[in-house]
């Protein structure tokens, strides 16, 4: 594609003014100092209610939603690019119940990560290396997405074209390389400063794009009804070679079970990753989150227009096999070059600051539970915090071999194939949270088997393009109806769990372990002020 | 049911024993989105259209807002109206 310097220029400018608040953020609130878990991988775990809205938001609203869900709208529609609004609408009822109650725990007993949780409530190392793992294991792929949605926005620019090889791929190194240092050197706080300035730019661009484009285009009455129209050439195609109709505006009959399985599957797994988690045991108070859950839904309305981007590009008459370019493309061909910059910005941002979240994220997981569990059991809180700073550069490299060796263009899976993984902690973590009737060993089973299953399944699924991971929708046994792996594997999951407990209650029956916790260890709040509701604690506040 | 902090900490959480219907209130008030976007058949259909959106869009797009409601009004029975009571109790001197 044809360099854009004027895009490039604005792009470059915004993307340098993000860097030099990376590196400022290590001075946010002025730590004693960085050297600690609880410093450098939870800011300090005092965040108020603004602070925690825009870096769960930030945390949330990722290149998921500016690449993978257009992408996934233009391609295929309702079915598997729509459901991610219903996903984010659903999943705030589920944060409403749980994250107090994992708060509260947390709080009381020092957790860092939700394993920490596992391991204390279930009185077993092993279970709790299970949910590290897993929380590890997952957050590859997700961080892989917030690469391809960087790679994307370069490719749209020009940036690498015509070169091969390591030169192409050398501004999406540099890129990454500036991410990995501000997060070693500033932990969560840089992706919660940077998170400002990735919002504000995210909601220029979209307010922008879903009046100005649709204006162009003649309104959503017509956007619709081009979809329409395109939906159906698609599906006439296809019936002449005796296929499904690969696109759907509406689900039809066949989707209802795809359609829900996706949606709740996903809102179950979100919290249930350990960068969510994070953003929660950062904010200060037991409902801060709580409060923030009715604030949050606006950027579900962010995410819905900017799926319907999808629809635009469909409707604006671009063509492009390769998915993910399709956001970028249509700003291209809207908007002037600088106002362009300053959307590719906004994706490329928008990347960076839940890349960083949850790099941290698994080096807190990699630190608290491998390496201090198995490795050297008296590591110092200074020690801690310096194998996490080098566990974050350690994934970063990792979610690179997700960007190499997977198929990047259905980006949308990356994000569903993570969530296949893990979901499997959610008897674990999200039912852990109000009973420890289910066994320690039988959760460990349970989730074993699910973890196959799910990952065999999920490598089988192909297309004509792509052979393997094409897909996270499969036919499930005995049901007759195709649904969202994770969720069919969760259920795998629990019957198992149940069935386990039932078994090892009657033949050992004192395998149980000791929790730690107590009820009453759910419902704590900070008890050291008496201040209004859910602000940052005194002392603390914002600007610090 | 006693705690050791005396007095009633101001933030401490109301429990179902305490107000039942509340809870009940604030779970269908939880649920209600859960039930309506799950149950597919009943808004996966095109008109009545509004604004240029098919109903299956605009009505997806409704949860949201009653949705973010429901939310709202949780918190304020769950967390904000007991802490306010306990506040005025606190002040009046009554225990709750």
């Amino acid at each position: 594609m044809k360099l854009d310097g004027t895009a490039l220029t604005v792009f470059i400018v915004l993307f340098a003014l993000v860097t030099i608040l990376g590196f400022v953020a290590a001075r946010w609130r002025r730590p004693a100092s960085l050297d600690t878990l609880d410093e450098w991988g939870l800011g300090g775990r005092g965040f108020g209610g603004w602070v925690t809205w825009f870096l769960l938001g930030g945390d949330l609203y990722t290149a998921y939603t500016f690449i993978a869900v257009p992408g996934a709208m233009y391609a295929a529609g309702a079915v598997s690019g729509w459901f991610a609004v219903a996903y984010t609408i659903m999943v705030w009822p589920i944060v409403f119940v749980l994250m107090p109650r994992l708060w509260s725990v947390a709080h009381k007993h020092g957790y860092v990560t939700p394993a920490d949780f596992v391991r204390g409530r279930f009185d077993s190392s092993g279970l709790a290396l299970v949910v590290a793992f897993t929380g590890i294991l997952a957050l590859m792929p997700y961080i892989a997405l917030q690469l391809v949605g960087i790679q994307s926005v370069l490719q749209v620019m020009g940036l690498g074209a015509g070169s091969s090889g390591f030169v192409k791929d050398l501004p999406l190194v540099i890129a990454f390389v500036l991410l990995a240092a501000y997060t070693y050197t500033s932990g969560l706080r840089a992706p919660a400063m940077i998170a400002f300035v990735k919002d504000a730019l995210v909601y220029i661009v979209i307010l922008v794009a879903v009046i100005y484009i649709p204006i162009r285009l003649g309104g959503y009455g017509h956007i619709f009804s081009a979809v329409n129209t395109h939906a159906h050439t698609l599906a006439a195609a296809a019936k002449a070679k005796h296929k499904p109709p690969p696109f759907s505006l509406i689900p039809g009959h066949a989707a209802y079970w795809s359609y829900a399985t996706l949606a709740l599957g996903s809102a179950m797994a979100l919290f249930m990753y350990p960068h969510s988690v994070t953003g929660v045991l950062a904010s200060g108070r037991r409902n801060t989150v709580r409060r923030n859950t009715a604030a949050l839904p606006l950027y579900t309305l962010l995410l819905a227009f900017i799926a319907l981007l999808g629809y635009m590009a469909i409707d604006s008459g671009i063509k492009t096999t390769n998915y993910r370019l399709v956001a970028p493309l249509l700003f291209r061909q809207m908007f002037p070059s600088w106002f362009a910059g300053v959307g590719y910005a906004a994706i490329a941002i928008g990347a960076l600051v839940p890349a960083a979240i949850m790099s941290i994220a698994a080096a807190n997981l990699f630190t608290r539970n491998i390496y201090r569990e198995y490795f050297r059991r008296s590591a110092s809180p200074k020690e801690q915090a310096q194998v996490a700073k080098l566990m974050s550069l350690v994934v970063k490299f990792g979610a690179l071999a997700f960007v190499l060796g997977l198929n990047t263009q259905n980006a949308i899976n990356l994000q569903l194939l993570g969530g296949v993984w893990i979901l499997q902690t959610f008897p674990s973590i999200a039912i852990g949270l109000f009973t420890r009737w289910l066994h320690r060993w039988a959760l460990i089973a349970g989730w074993a088997v699910a973890m196959v299953y799910g990952t065999v399944e999920a490598y089988q699924q192909s297309t004509p393009t792509v052979a393997h991971f094409a897909s996270s929708v499969a036919k499930v046994p005995l049901l007759g109806q195709s649904a969202y792996l994770g969720l069919t594997a969760l259920v795998l999951n629990l019957i198992i769990a149940i069935v386990g407990t039932l078994v090892l209650r009657v033949v050992h029956p004192t395998s149980a372990g000791v929790d730690q916790t107590s009820p009453e260890d759910y419902l704590v709040d900070r008890e050291d002020e008496d201040a209004g509701p859910d602000v940052a604690v005194p002392n603390r506040a914002l600007a610090g | 049911m006693a705690k050791t902090s005396s007095p009633v900490s101001r933030n401490a959480p109301l429990r179902f024993a305490d107000a039942p219907w509340t809870y009940v209130l604030t779970a269908v008030m939880q649920g209600a989105a859960l039930v309506a976007l799950l149950w597919v058949p009943s808004y996966a259909k095109a008109t009545p259209a509004l604004g240029g959106f098919p109903f299956f869009y605009w009505y997806t797009l409704l949860w949201l807002l009653i949705n973010a409601a429901m939310q709202f009004g949780a918190y304020q029975l769950l967390v904000a109206r007991p802490r306010r009571r306990r506040a005025r109790g606190a002040r009046t001197g009554v225990a709750l």
